[in-house]
């Protein structure tokens, strides 16, 4: 059996990511060689993929997800009639492969549009996607199940991101803050912040880290006129 | 984003709520997931690729980094942004008129696959499971475990590949 045989069974689980470290390595080495066959076999494979994770049982989601997803983007306050009416047209035009061909062009141009409507969001979510989709940003995920929860992105040249869910509102005056827990030495306070009306908020340190200091990102509550010198009220910390 | 939630949420949101089964974190990476496409979606080819292949590509790799940050088990298998620098994530390909029929060829075969092979499948496509942990799970053999997912791989990809030519 040559390599390209033997390759092609395993590529589904190499594009699943669910290969061992010597496996996926043989396949590497191979593909550096530029075979297109393994290539086309590779997009395959993805596909297929695709497809079967696509098979899973539908669910409804939540109809605050819907808001709170969107308004992360800062587009659902602007949703307009126009908007609307693209929407209706759109699911119009739900009908058949080439109509599907036509609106992923028409989302494309939607997701562009509502990106200059707000640049400087933008440019917030664009360093924020920046910092989660980096090669080498480390994740870590803090009280998944139970309240707060959520995620903390580190990259040592780009930045922090948190993403965090079901907090509750700060008491009046009060405000959230983001801190950095150095491996030695007191915490050093990074952002103040306010959670959206779904519970959910994102904080962006951008700027290099040292990734070797920093032993967690920590949110605390901190009362009106607080110093900052030390954490007040500490709801969490990811340990990185 | 409006569109793309509206059309394809629901969907996103199920591949996440199965492989983390926990509303709260699916409802965090669905957010996630939304942040990944609109820094993508200039990477998207129509003309390439499937919109909702690639979105579903997106939504399951997030799940799964996830589950591995979840399980300890990052750095033994392979890093989706490994993956994604090679380009091989760019566009999730097929032509259209090619993948209705494909999907529906690889659902018929999805059923008509052995109870042992639609488990390993299940765990493997829908929780991100190696083999070894599958074996660890069934207690059955890494060699067997081996076996069935490489003979439920080929009956799909023959169905697909058959419906395509």
């Amino acid at each position: 059996m040559n390599d390209c045989a033997e390759f092609r069974e395993l590529y589904e689980l190499y594009t699943l990511g669910l290969l061992d470290e010597s496996e996926r390595e043989g396949i590497e080495k191979h593909l550096a060689q530029g075979c297109e066959e393994c290539r086309a076999s590779i997009e395959r494979a993805l596909l297929q993929n695709a497809i079967i994770s696509g098979t899973v049982p539908l669910l409804k989601p939540p109809a605050h997800l819907r808001k709170r997803v969107l308004s992360g983007f800062g587009v659902q306050r602007q949703e307009s009639n126009w908007l609307w009416a693209f929407a209706a047209a759109a699911a119009v035009l739900l009908v058949g492969v080439f109509v599907l061909f036509q609106q992923n062009r028409e989302l494309r141009t939607e997701v562009v549009e509502a990106g200059r409507r707000n640049a400087a969001e933008t440019a917030r979510i664009a360093a924020a996607s920046e910092i989660l989709q980096a090669p080498g940003t480390q994740m870590v995920t803090f009280g998944p199940g139970a309240a707060p929860h959520g995620s903390v992105f580190v990259h040592s040249k780009l930045g922090i991101v948190m993403v965090a869910g079901t907090l509750g509102p700060a008491p009046t005056g009060w405000t959230y803050e983001t801190w950095i827990v150095p491996a030695s030495g007191a915490p050093r306070a990074i952002e103040p912040f306010q959670p959206d009306a779904n519970g959910s908020a994102i904080t962006i340190v951008p700027g290099p880290v040292d990734t070797n200091d920093v032993k967690a990102v920590a949110v605390s509550l901190e009362p009106p006129g607080a110093t900052l010198q030390k954490p007040t009220k500490v709801l969490f910390a990811a340990k990185l | 984003m409006v569109v793309l939630y509206d059309r394809f949420g629901g969907l996103l949101y199920s591949v996440i709520s199965r492989a983390v089964r926990d509303q709260a974190t699916a409802e965090d990476l669905v957010q996630e997931t939304f942040f990944r496409i609109w820094n993508r979606i200039h990477t998207f080819d129509a003309e390439k690729g499937r919109l909702e292949a690639w979105l579903v590509t997106i939504a399951r790799n997030r799940a799964f980094d996830y589950l591995r940050s979840v399980r300890g088990a990052a750095g033994e298998v392979t890093s989706f942004e490994d993956l994604e620098r090679t380009g091989h994530f760019a566009t999730v390909a097929g032509p259209h008129t090619d993948h209705v029929v494909q999907q529906r060829a690889v659902q018929q075969a999805l059923t008509s696959l052995n109870e042992s092979q639609r488990e390993v499948i299940e765990l493997t496509h829908f929780e991100g499971m190696t083999q070894a942990e599958i074996a660890d799970k069934l207690k059955k053999p890494l060699g067997t475990v081996k076996g069935l997912v490489r003979s439920a791989l080929r009956v799909l990809r023959e169905a697909a590949g058959g419906s395509a030519s």
